[in-house]
């Protein structure tokens, strides 16, 4: 079977557009590389976040070319490997950062290839589509965390025989009724399984102040991104959504460059302070909250600008929102961050996070809610469950499910979304 | 048609301005709404593939119809699965989305309107509306299947050689209830097609196709919650068959209107023409244009 590789789009040119903010442009907008770069110029006022979307544009070819060069890169599964990763000097590159390609070959290799069923999650299917199509490049090690997604590991299995070094993490997930006792059993087995993958990536035990030490600079980088957040609630189209999605994006795994993130972090919150407010084209600003997934249909995010909203809250498996915990051992504190103690992540009953949900709302004016999923993904289920307690609660919102190969997104999403701020407007 | 005639009671004060036009591109069918003076005038065209050409062709139908030059248009607003397209230079233009032009027509036409079915010819949706004011509550969308589409019924049609209008006619002359379990264009196909080889009448198994596709629309309803009263909206909704199995699945009358309901949305779409065209000359009047 002869498959295109998604490689030359990376280099494709970006087509040049009429005007900025304006709905009817948007189908003229493809890819994601587009919209970046129609984003980067929509925000040539910001240094900052000109260098966000450089960091992320440059993450995965630079961590490549790092492996190239001896360096040791993962590709890792989850938003908690950080602290981890780098205590190792492992960078980490979570498995479901692709190429911003736009390619729809990875859910045919998927499904002619390795024979997936149409109905799989499309998030499996495309990353599995992905990993075949990098199975020459340099990056081998796939950390895996058993009890995200069963169809992820049916994927990682199958990518095993690819060439991939792949390292499971054995599954745990909070207990429902949060019983101590059995809290702490799960804790101390996922530390255990984090030792050992330590081992069985380096062939040593990690060194714990390293781990104390990444999880402090995790913590350093979380306030940073959450005073942004706060100087944002009185500017919210300073940094417009897409470019907020990628902030909230990296400050998982810092696009690599833990240091260079964080010191755009900085910059930004320095241009915040001091920044002149931007208006709406559309007049008031109808701001959002975004729960679940992220779209890699970018088209979304732009067309909640342009329809005169502003996500002000993300609640994504990242837990921004709240530091990492702490615990004796630093590595218990990161199974208390996989475990979701803050209730931010994907793990367990969907009902732990309805708090944390309800506290982003409120905190960030919030006045209706976008629930995202991917089709085919269990978490659609729980958007439903997380739907009906914020419709008790008299606060409007909307199921949205996309699917997660890069493409420009279909009219009926676009058409609900700005459906929805007409009627929060 | 004079707007006495068709709006609901108390709304024809409210669609004051002249000159605003609503234009609905649908996935199948394009529709137009002009407002001129007293009167409403409509019109219909098949959806083109250049929604631009298509809106065009209506705006020359309207101005055949009523001797409305372009220059003359105040404002128009684009609706409907093809309103990302249109732009126009001889006037100012907006988008909104269906969803709430259908509510808003809706309103105009029956004021009293909590509850939208709307179907078209590539998805349906179920809309909450509030009587007030016509603006969308709530609304839920279903587009992850042909099924309780126009497009379903199309092909449908085709299976059991009816015309699309034939088929709700001959859905009501059915004598016995059969069972589609399948909701699928393709696979409904082969039920149809094995119903068919099985000597049930044609009337019959329109009947049943109709009942299946509402049966998918009620869930919709279901999810926003229905609240009298309730009218149906869309391509579909001049279907006798569909209206049938519709006010007997769910168990509430649809309400009718004056004005044919495949024009709601564009009707909406001229409500909000008004509304952006008053916008503009109250911000030209404080100075902000």
């Amino acid at each position: 079977m002869s498959l295109t590789t998604t490689d030359k789009r990376l280099v494709e040119p970006v087509k040049s557009f009429a005007s900025g903010s304006d709905i009817r442009n948007l189908h003229k907008l493809h890819g994601q590389l587009t919209y970046i770069e129609q984003s980067k110029k929509e925000h040539a006022y910001s240094p900052a976040v000109v260098k966000l979307y450089d960091l992320a544009l440059s993450y995965v070819a630079d961590a490549e070319t790092h492996a190239r060069n001896g360096g040791r890169v993962a590709r890792v599964m989850g938003p908690w490997m950080a602290p981890l990763m780098y205590a190792m000097d492992i960078v980490p590159i979570p498995l479901n950062e692709l190429d911003r390609s736009g390619s729809d070959d990875t859910i045919t290799i998927a499904e002619d290839h390795f024979q997936l069923p149409k109905e799989t999650c499309s998030m499996v299917s495309s990353m599995l589509g992905d990993l075949y199509l990098h199975r020459d490049r340099p990056i081998k090690d796939l950390v895996v965390f058993n009890g995200r997604c069963e169809p992820l590991n049916i994927a990682s299995d199958l990518v095993a025989a690819e060439g991939y070094r792949v390292h499971r993490i054995e599954a745990v997930n909070r207990p429902l009724d949060n019983d101590p006792e059995r809290l702490a059993v799960t804790v101390r087995f996922l530390a255990d399984e984090l030792a050992d993958l330590a081992i069985r990536l380096t062939g040593k035990p990690v060194d714990l102040a390293r781990v104390e030490f990444e999880i402090a600079r995790s913590n350093r980088i979380l306030g940073k991104v959450r005073r942004i957040f706060d100087l944002r609630k009185s500017n919210p189209l300073y940094i417009k959504t897409l470019g907020t999605m990628f902030m909230v994006t990296g400050s998982a795994n810092f696009f690599g460059k833990p240091e260079q993130y964080e010191a755009t972090l900085d910059l930004l919150i320095e241009e915040l302070i001091t920044a002149d407010y931007i208006r709406s084209a559309r007049g008031k600003i109808v701001q959002l909250a975004w729960v679940g997934g992220r779209s890699p249909a970018f088209g979304l995010y732009k067309t909640i600008d342009d329809c005169g909203g502003a996500v002000t809250a993300w609640a994504t498996p990242n837990s921004w929102s709240q530091d990492w915990p702490r615990a004796r051992n630093p590595l218990e504190s990161i199974a208390l961050q996989i475990l979701g103690k803050t209730g931010g992540n994907g793990l367990g009953s969907p009902v732990h996070r309805l708090k944390p949900i309800e506290r982003l709302v409120n905190e960030f004016g919030a006045s209706g809610i976008i629930f995202y999923s991917f089709l085919g993904c269990f978490r659609g289920v729980h958007q439903e469950i997380q739907r009906d307690h914020f419709q008790k609660l008299a606060i409007p919102s909307i199921g949205l499910e996309g699917t997660f190969h890069v493409g420009p997104p279909s009219g009926q999403l676009l058409t609900r979304i700005r459906a929805f701020i007409e009627m929060l407007s | 048609m004079n707007k006495h005639d068709v709006l609901a009671d108390g709304k024809v004060s409210d669609l004051r301005l002249t000159n605003v036009i609503g234009v609905d591109i649908g996935s199948r069918q394009a529709k137009a709404v002009l407002v001129y003076g007293e009167e409403i005038q409509t019109a219909i065209t098949a959806s083109g593939v250049d929604s631009q050409e298509t809106a065009a062709r209506l705006i020359r139908k309207l101005g055949k119809q009523t001797g409305i030059e372009p220059r003359d248009i105040a404002y128009l607003v684009g609706t409907g699965y093809g309103r990302i397209a249109l732009d126009f230079d001889a006037f100012p233009s907006e988008v909104v989305t269906e969803i709430s032009c259908h509510a808003m027509g809706a309103h105009f036409l029956n004021a009293g309107t909590r509850t939208i079915i709307d179907i078209g010819g590539q998805d349906s949706k179920a809309i909450k509306v509030d009587p007030d004011n016509g603006r969308v509550v709530d609304f839920v969308m279903n587009d992850k299947c042909a099924a309780g589409t126009g497009r379903f019924l199309e092909k449908v049609a085709e299976l059991l050689d009816y015309t699309l209008e034939e088929l709700g006619e001959k859905a009501k002359l059915s004598e016995k209830k059969l069972e589609i379990s399948s909701q699928c264009v393709v696979f409904a196909e082969s039920e149809v097609i094995s119903l068919k080889a099985r000597g049930e009448r044609r009337e019959d198994i329109a009947a049943a196709i109709h009942f299946a596709s509402a049966r998918r629309v009620r869930n919709l309803v279901n999810r926003v919650g229905l609240e009298p009263e309730l009218v149906f909206s869309g391509g579909v909704s001049n279907n006798p068959g569909m209206r049938f199995a519709l006010e007997e699945l769910i168990g509430h009358p649809i309400r009718t209107t004056k004005l044919d309901m495949v024009y709601a949305g564009a009707l909406g779409a001229a409500v909000f023409a008004q509304r952006y065209y008053e916008g503009i000359h109250a911000a030209a009047e404080k100075g902000v244009a």
